[in-house]
């Protein structure tokens, strides 16, 4: 393992015990973040990427059972107690949620939000300490310092969002996890907040772990990729490659399916099927019932990941 | 444009909702203020002709679908849909007409009675309308539409509930209900905005395929170009309650001309690293719409706005091959 990689996860395995069954959430995943690196999580609604992104600050509902590890610097962040995992919080480890309307505090002005992170860190922080690091965090998302003292309710969606972001950022994390950090928000303020992480990105020294469906986001700010389906890692490559030559069926699938704004390309591509219920998983491959090139051996037996020039895949084809 | 093959013609459409105020400053104000949702719209769609309406949240798309419909009180305009004034209907005979034109909302579980059968959903606009002579009947004709959106087994889905299925059968169903009462006019407010990439293609093929085979006239509203392109003949862009350029699919994709139109395509992520784009971005944010800007409403934004722009009207000018712009300063 090297030095460079700040976050490593090593066969993580995630459960929710539920009254109706156990449901398995994510299962074997291993991928790795590098140093001021971007990596991509790419998936579906209930392909257990929000819950891996989640499960990085140890912020999983308390029926998740994990197994597995989440090492950062050395430590494995799932076997540590709570006190510390809260120094990790913010400071090492910062996470930016969808919904900035019910991450932040109705009744609390942005500068009181700073306040708040800051104290969990320093109880006697001073009062201009704050506002120096809050009027640079914000500076960064592009906010205006003028507007510590205003309510969330005073902003608009793009602008709570630069604020979270902001929040995310202020006390200098090493790694920043951002879970669909545009999805609720227009084309034209999604634009800007991408444009914000792109200068995050060239700025400052931190790896981030960018959850999202939208795979026009991923090729426009992830150098690594990771694809999730049903609770697995399919495909874990660079960007490049991963676009111009997908390895996974439902890869390639999916990158067929995204309307794009090429005006030749007419058709519409889907793919058949639905998801597997994740109560009752299939035995073999979690893709077969929808895959084109299924085969006998894809329903009986689960394939592990196969290396295939660097890449990482989990398919019977590349064997 | 012939207008008499046109099924839905709307002209001079407004929505304004009156804004709550104190009585005190309702006795020294003269005039109510309002929010301009949608102010003096117009467009035509033939049958089998998809239009798309595009723009942000708040640019007023929602509004502009309910009112054509009459699910919201328009303030002003005429709508004709299917050579009927929609305007002057009142009451039952209002209703009676609702058969002709239908809307499929975003959100299919909340359009749906969890309590009901997804089959007795489907079948209730058959009783309201009249439509069938028998409960016989009239599952006959649930079962055959369900086996035309593939929900199939049609027999074993019909006694399904809203929570057993997926978002992407859902909205199936929802489709299904829409399309039963044979209507000649049909608005999709967003209805793929809530579904995975992988289901939002099967929706967005069957709403085509039923448009081709009931001759629909279609409204599609969207915030997501890329889904109006392959649905839509024409697409219309919204900007704060006006449409500011109007053109042919093809057309408004190879030559976009309003500054916004060309932000709003600009701005769309390509699922492709290697292309690197140079982006125009707008200023600022949307104006609000209780305070909005004299002249042309996207000027307050628009990178190429000039003095001019500040008492210009934002009509629609015809630039050729049918593209309408509202920006009279690039052609």
């Amino acid at each position: 393992m090297s030095q460079e990689n700040s976050l490593e996860i090593k066969n993580l395995n995630i459960e929710y015990l539920t009254r109706s069954g156990t449901v398995h959430a994510v299962k074997d995943a291993s991928f790795s973040v590098a140093k001021k690196e971007t990596l991509g999580i790419v998936g579906e609604s209930g392909c257990g990427k929000s819950t891996t992104g989640h499960a990085i600050l140890k912020l999983l509902p308390s029926n998740a059972r994990t197994k597995g590890e989440i090492v950062y610097k050395g430590r494995n962040v799932l076997t540590m107690p709570e006190k510390e995992v809260r120094h990790l919080r913010g400071k090492d480890i910062s996470i930016v949620f969808q919904d900035p309307m019910t991450s932040l505090d109705p009744i609390m002005r942005v500068k009181d939000h700073f306040l708040e992170l800051m104290r969990a860190h320093k109880p006697n922080v001073k009062e201009e300490e704050v506002i120096q690091t809050a009027s640079e965090a914000l500076e960064a998302a592009g906010v205006s310092k003028k507007r510590l003292d205003n309510y969330p309710f005073e902003f608009s969606g793009g602008m709570r969002q630069r604020v979270m972001i902001a929040l995310g950022i202020a006390l200098k994390p090493n790694v920043i996890v951002a879970d669909e950090p545009t999805t609720s928000l227009d084309v034209v303020v999604q634009e800007q907040i991408m444009e914000v992480f792109r200068h995050l990105k060239k700025t400052k020294d931190m790896s981030i772990v960018l959850i999202t469906h939208d795979l026009g986001i991923v090729a426009e700010l992830a150098d690594k990729v990771v694809v999730m389906y049903a609770g697995e890692v399919m495909e874990y490559a660079d960007v490049y490659n991963l676009y111009k030559n997908p390895l996974h069926p439902y890869t390639q699938l999916l990158l067929k399916s995204v309307p794009n704004i090429k005006i030749d390309d007419m058709e519409l591509h889907h793919i058949p099927g639905s998801l597997p219920d994740l109560k009752n998983l299939p035995q073999g491959c979690r893709f077969y019932d929808r895959c084109p090139f299924a085969k006998e051996k894809c329903k009986k037996e689960e394939p592990p990941i196969f290396k295939v020039d660097k890449r990482e895949v989990r398919c019977w084809l590349y064997e | 444009m012939n207008k008499t093959e046109s099924v839905v013609v709307v002209k001079d459409l407004k929505k304004y909702f009156p804004l709550k105020i104190s009585w005190l400053e309702a006795l020294r104000k003269k005039e109510k203020p309002t929010v301009k949702a949608v102010d003096g719209i117009s467009f035509d769609i033939k049958s089998n002709e998809a239009l798309g309406l595009v723009g942000e949240s708040g640019s007023g798309k929602t509004t502009v679908g309910r009112s054509t419909i009459r699910l919201i009180e328009p303030t002003n305009g005429s709508i004709k849909i299917h050579n009927q004034d929609i305007m002057r209907l009142k009451g039952e005979n209002l209703r009676k007409a609702r058969k002709n034109f239908q809307i499929i909302f975003q959100d299919p579980m909340a359009s749906l009675n969890p309590y009901m059968s997804i089959g007795k959903s489907v079948m209730h606009p058959l009783e309201i309308h009249n439509i069938g002579s028998s409960f016989k009947e009239r599952k006959e004709m649930v079962l055959e539409l369900f086996n035309k959106v593939n929900l199939k087994p049609s027999s074993e889905f019909f006694n399904r509930f809203p929570r057993q299925l997926s978002g992407g059968q859902r909205q199936r169903v929802v489709i299904a209900r829409a399309i039963i009462t044979n209507p000649k006019f049909m608005v999709s407010d967003e209805a793929t905005a809530m579904l995975d990439v992988s289901v939002r293609s099967q929706v967005l093929k069957l709403m085509l395929q039923l448009k081709d085979e009931y001759k629909l006239a279609f409204l599609f509203i969207t915030h997501d170009l890329a889904s109006a392109k392959y649905i839509c003949e024409r697409i219309s862009v919204m900007y704060l309650g006006k449409i500011v350029e109007i053109a042919s699919t093809r057309e408004l994709f190879e030559h976009p001309l309003h500054p916004y139109t060309k932000i709003l395509m600009g701005a769309i992520p390509i699922p492709d690293p290697t292309i690197k784009r140079n982006k125009i971005m707008p200023k600022g944010e949307i104006p609000s719409p209780t305070d909005m800007p004299t002249g042309c409403r996207f000027r307050t934004r628009c990178p190429y706005a000039k003095k001019e722009c500040e008492d210009m009207d934002m009509k629609l000018i015809d630039m050729g091959n049918n593209h309408l712009s509202a920006c009279p300063f690039i052609k």
